[in-house]
């Protein structure tokens, strides 16, 4: 046995690296999967009939992980509940150490992650997840490498975990995917965005230094990001540092790369031969359910039975079967089907690419075809039913006919005779009318607009004639079912089609292009744009260089004028400071450049009819300002080069030279280390004569310092 | 009943089972072993009834984690065996004084007479299951040894020398009923302080030592089945045969055909191994198997179990390999070892079988079309006894027909079904 594979407490003794914490959120923060996730959260629906909470825990409980916090915002009791009842996670003498942290007031990944930092439970390392991956990952050298690069690198916080698959694949999420630009050697992530479907997108922008830093750069579309991330304990900080930072893909990691004060690094790690796969959406549950039974994921398939006391068989066209499951003579269980325990099928009916959970009635003649359905659900005969998920205890009462796409929450009954429109979300529970789904004072014009889309969008008609008194509402032999309308996000931004196109089973041809989209099929690529100039059309990349030339000289103009008005008006040094960082941080500049606005700037200030006074009460007062600038030591190198340059351009100025360089020492503002790199590097040694003047003048002082250098260690010999 | 330490390791095994942590039968058996001893060494128990019970319910359980991995099924029988034995022999020697000695002195010629060709302790332990029933019916006995063992080591604490006798020439059937309530008077308690050590020492030396010296007993008898100037062809990579063929080149010179074993390519793997002890070795691909059997003088295979009928799980493509040699009547020898032999029996040509991931075959990269078509990788493949001609096993050779006699031997048949 590799000892790797011991209890944690054995080999934890000897290992210095103590065991990871995880943290999985069980929140999506998002309106997928709704209306059933109205009453269930997504980390409890099941998946093969397993919870999709479970799948995440067992990931993590092969890898070295000790404490797992499930932080959940929204149903918290049911999250509860479920580890109450199912011991096996909650059992101290377990590997995982489950807690539960409840942030009722988290409306993101965000919120979650900064109460997270406010409680101080993340101690560790930690591996970030949400409570819907399904994977067979071994997180182990995943980790192994994120440990090793923190060692050399203190500035890695975060590996990202992330799976190759084609532009095509299944398991991609068609509303959007994401750009890495990567440094293939290394790993690391350096350019982040978020690309969305519709509208079509068509140029990224990222700094062209990234060519200058790195000697290979990967583009990449290709990646599927199941949102595994292993995290330094430092990220729930930085989400306190920033805390407008919402999202973690969109805000955290875009925010961290293209910052240039924090000053981290994210990495990603490639898997290629495991299955990974987040279940971000109702399309991606269908597509993962499928690769679950055609055992991508093994050893990740049912008949290993994950949770205990299932008793699942795998025989031949991946029929998984559980033991006390009753099918009638005629029924044909085609392939890839699942049938969980007490379920009974009736005669003639069939049963293809669906996943049956415990004790389900299938009455006789009925047709599934790509059903989920979840335990308890009763179908009635004579019944056909597409591509659709059916949540606990549904019932179908006979001759129905459920179209594809459709989601029942719990509970639901229709029928009989009824016939359920394609993409249909019906639910035990009215809508909620409050802005979280809908706004409600446009509320009917929504409606209607969207009604005549559906009606548009394809032969909707029996959905009206189904004899509703309300529009909302179906009623029949049973308690009234309310229809949910499709969800618009009225809070940001996001293209409702976008949301569409991951629903379950949607169906392409249902989409509604606008005329200049369709325009931008791959025919056109090529041919340039009306609006755009020929400039544009010659090579983006230029194209690139033109917009950051321009935008930071408007920057430079902006940034002088600031500073100026400062030093005049004679701020404080810390208004001055935020006054710089917004103006910097809203046009995105860099703080290279505030520094060659500044030094030139502050130097003018110094009045030269008496130049030694000015000078110390000049250089004392804002000294601090110019320390704000500065992050690093090569950036007080800057500075000094920056001095000597602006000095050299007039000789009374250079007169000065000395004095502030001494000035600046003496209130710390540069450091002696600084004052030897600029002295002995390239930094003072090209340059005109003048400049090389000033180098010369600045001899003593280097030599002084020497000196000062060796005294204090005869001192501290003395000593 | 269990400590809780063992309780934590048995589970830690039992979820390291499910999530194939533990993956080959070599390691499980010895790992379930090990655990056994701890928990016969640890659980407390007053009667060996109840410690019987206890490995029972351990063991179903752990053999549950993993259905397919028969080996851990195979060891806890073995255990149980194990403990069966000695209890009876331990009762033997501290309550039927006279007779007792008798029957163990006639027991040891039953042992040898046992024995079919093999000299290893293990029969001889065999040997004295039907001693401990104080039998002089020997003959009837051995030939229905299933009514018999179970219930002989408690009833010995209680009948005396004479009655014995009696009962023995009863039915067996009706001597397990009639001794029902006699299990409870019976003072079995003061031998368990004899019996632990016993127990664990057994378990030692029979099933553990014999674990770590099976490639070893497999591979000593080479040279009996491959002569020289011989081609071999195989399949797989399995340390069994691997061993089996490096020592047979100690004092022979023959070539093997390795097949690459696809979509795995153990065989590759195997071919490195064979050529770094230098045995002139040829990689093919799997289809062409047929075509290079009329060359083959004996195709060697390893197993990853030998069921009841005799038939074996073995890597995918050894079906076909067997097939081919039957066809060109060239022998089929199995390596195995005695662990592998398991008294279950495959209704079903895939019961046994595991359907792994099918990355190797089509990359699940490659997009849609993984969806759209159905992709099949299982691991082994079912081969009927009638394509084996002999079982190489640790410690002596069998054909098929013979296997029963093999599962008699090392399993009591009370213990077939956990």
């Amino acid at each position: 046995m590799p000892p790797k594979n011991k209890r944690p407490q054995q080999h934890g003794d000897d290992e210095v690296e103590e065991p990871l914490q995880a943290v999985i959120l069980t929140d999506s923060y998002d309106a997928r999967f709704l209306p059933i996730s109205h009453e269930l959260p997504r980390c409890l629906m099941p998946l093969c009939n397993i919870p999709l909470i479970e799948y995440t825990l067992e990931v993590l409980a092969i890898s070295d992980v000790r404490d797992v916090f499930v932080v959940c915002s929204s149903h918290i009791d049911k999250i509860k509940a479920y580890f109450d009842e199912s011991s096996r996670w909650m059992n101290p003498k377990g590997k995982l150490n489950v807690k539960i942290v409840a942030c009722p007031d988290a409306m993101s990944v965000g919120d979650a992650l900064r109460e997270l930092d406010a409680r101080q439970l993340i101690t560790n390392d930690f591996i970030l997840t949400s409570g819907d991956l399904v994977s067979n990952i071994k997180l182990d050298k995943a980790i192994e490498d994120h440990r090793a690069r923190k060692k050399t690198d203190k500035n890695a916080i975060m590996t990202m975990v992330v799976k190759e698959a084609a532009r095509s694949h299944t398991s991609r999420p068609l509303e959007g995917a994401s750009i890495f630009v990567l440094d293939p050697v290394a790993g690391q992530c350096l350019y982040y965005e978020p690309v969305e479907a519709l509208p079509k997108k068509d140029r990224i922008e990222f700094a062209p230094s990234l060519f200058e830093q790195h000697q290979e750069i990967e583009l990449r579309n290709d990646l599927v990001d199941p949102r595994v991330d292993i995290c330094s304990v430092e990220v729930p900080a930085l989400f306190t540092e920033n805390f407008d930072w919402q999202r973690l893909r969109r805000d955290f990691v875009h925010g961290i790369i293209t910052s240039d004060i924090l000053g981290k690094t994210i990495y990603t790690h490639l898997v290629s031969e495991a299955y990974i796969a987040h279940i971000q959406n109702e399309r991606i549950y269908n597509a993962v359910s499928m690769h679950v039974l055609n055992r991508w994921a093994f050893p990740i398939v049912p008949e290993t039975n994950l949770s205990p006391g299932d008793d699942y068989e795998f025989s031949r066209g991946n029929i998984y079967k559980a033991g006390n499951v009753i099918l009638s003579r005629s029924c044909i269980v085609d392939e890839n089907v699942q049938i969980g325990a007490g379920t009974v099928v009736g005669e003639n009916s069939t049963v293809r690419r669906s996943v049956i959970g415990k004790n389900c009635q299938i009455g006789s003649n009925v047709n599934l075809d790509g059903v989920y359905l979840w335990d308890g659900v009763v179908i009635g005969n004579h019944c056909h039913i597409q591509q659709s998920i059916l949540a606990q205890n549904v019932s179908i009462l006979d001759h129905t006919n459920i179209d594809h796409g459709s989601i029942l929450s719990k509970g639901v009954t229709v029928g009989p005779n009824a016939t359920i429109p394609k993409y249909s979300r019906l639910s035990l529970e009215p809508q909620p009318k409050n802005n979280m789904f809908e706004s409600s004072d446009e509320e009917d014009d929504g409606d209607n607009g969207k009604k005549k889309r559906a009606r548009k969008a394809g032969p909707d008609a029996s959905f009206f004639s189904l004899g509703l008194e309300h529009e909302h509402v179906l009623h029949g032999d049973h308690a009234p079912v309310y229809i949910w309308t499709h969800y618009a996000n009225d809070d940001d931004d996001v293209d409702e089609r976008n949301i569409k196109l991951d629903t379950l089973a949607y169906d392409i041809r249902d989409l509604v292009l606008d005329e200049h989209e369709l325009s931008e099929s791959a025919s056109d690529i090529g041919e340039s744009s009306d609006d755009e100039s020929d400039l544009a059309s010659v090579g983006e990349a230029f194209n690139l260089n033109v917009d950051d030339s321009k935008k930071s000289e408007e920057f430079k103009k902006e940034m002088a004028l600031t500073i100026e008005r400062s030093l005049v008006e004679d701020h404080t040094v810390d208004t001055a400071a935020l006054e710089i960082t917004g103006l910097r941080m809203s046009s995105n500049g860099k703080y290279s450049d505030v520094r060659e606005i500044l030094i030139p700037l502050l130097i003018n200030q110094i009045d030269l009819s008496n130049p030694v006074a000015s000078m110390k009460k000049v250089l004392t007062k804002w000294g601090p300002l110019v320390d704000k600038v500065m992050h690093k030591s090569e950036d007080q190198v800057h500075i000094l080069s920056l001095l000597q340059k602006h000095c050299a351009t007039n000789p009374a100025l250079g007169k000065i030279f000395l004095g502030s360089l001494q000035i600046l020492y003496n209130i710390d503002v540069i450091e002696e280390d600084a004052v030897m790199t600029w002295y002995t590097t390239g930094a003072s040694k090209d340059g005109n004569a003048e400049e090389l003047k000033l180098r010369d003048k600045a001899t003593k002082f280097v030599e002084w310092l020497n000196e000062a250098e060796e005294e204090s260690e005869e001192d501290s010999d003395e000593d | 009943m269990l400590t809780r330490q063992v309780e934590s390791s048995v589970e830690n095994f039992i979820s390291r089972l499910k999530r194939r942590q533990v993956v080959g039968s070599y390691e499980v058996a010895k790992e379930t072993a090990v655990i056994l001893r701890q928990v016969v060494s640890t659980s407390r128990w007053r009667d060996v009834d109840t410690l019987l019970e206890t490995i029972t319910d351990v063991g179903s359980r752990m053999a549950a984690a993993q259905p397919k991995e028969l080996a851990v099924g195979n060891i806890v029988r073995r255990v149980l065996k194990v403990i069966r034995e000695v209890a009876r022999g331990e009762l033997e020697t501290d309550v039927l004084d006279d007779s007792g000695n008798n029957f163990s002195d006639n027991s040891d010629d039953a042992g040898d007479d046992d024995e079919f060709d093999s000299d290893d302790g293990v029969f001889h332990v065999e040997g004295a299951t039907p001693s401990s029933t104080g039998s002089p019916l020997r003959t009837p006995i051995h030939a229905r040894p299933t009514l018999l063992s179970s219930n002989a080591s408690s009833n010995m604490g209680s009948v005396s020398g004479n009655d014995l006798n009696a009962l023995a020439t009863q039915s067996t059937m009706f001597h397990l009923l009639a001794d029902a309530h006699k299990l409870k008077d019976s003072p079995t308690e003061y031998n368990v302080y004899n019996l632990k050590p016993l127990i664990i020492q057994e378990i030692n030396e029979e099933i553990i030592a014999e674990l770590e010296s099976v490639y070893k007993g497999i591979a000593d008898q080479a040279s009996d089945y491959i002569h020289a100037n011989e081609v071999i062809m195989t399949i797989g990579k399995s340390r069994t045969v691997e061993d089996f063929l490096i020592r047979a080149a100690k004092t022979r010179k023959f070539q093997v055909i390795v097949a690459e074993t696809s979509p795995t390519y153990q065989g590759h793997e195997m071919a490195a191994n064979l050529s770094a002890a230098g045995i002139e070795t040829i990689v093919m691909v799997d289809s062409a198997i047929f075509a290079a059997m009329p060359r083959v003088n004996k195709v060697v295979l390893g197993a990853h179990a030998v069921l009841a009928n005799g038939g074996l799980v073995a890597v995918t493509g050894s079906h076909l390999i067997a097939a081919a040699a039957k066809h060109h009547s060239t022998p089929v020898l199995v390596c195995t070892a005695l662990y592998k032999l398991s008294p279950l029996f495959a209704y079903d040509v895939d019961t046994f079988n595991i359907t792994v991931a099918p990355n190797s075959i089509m990359d699940f990269q490659d997009g849609a079309i993984i969806d759209k078509v159905t992709l099949c990788n299982p691991y082994y493949d079912y081969v009927t006894p009638e394509l084996v001609s002999l079982f190489v096993h640790n410690l002596g050779s069998a054909p098929p027909t013979y296997v029963y006699r093999l599962i008699n031997d090392n399993y009591d048949p009370e213990d077939t079904t956990l």
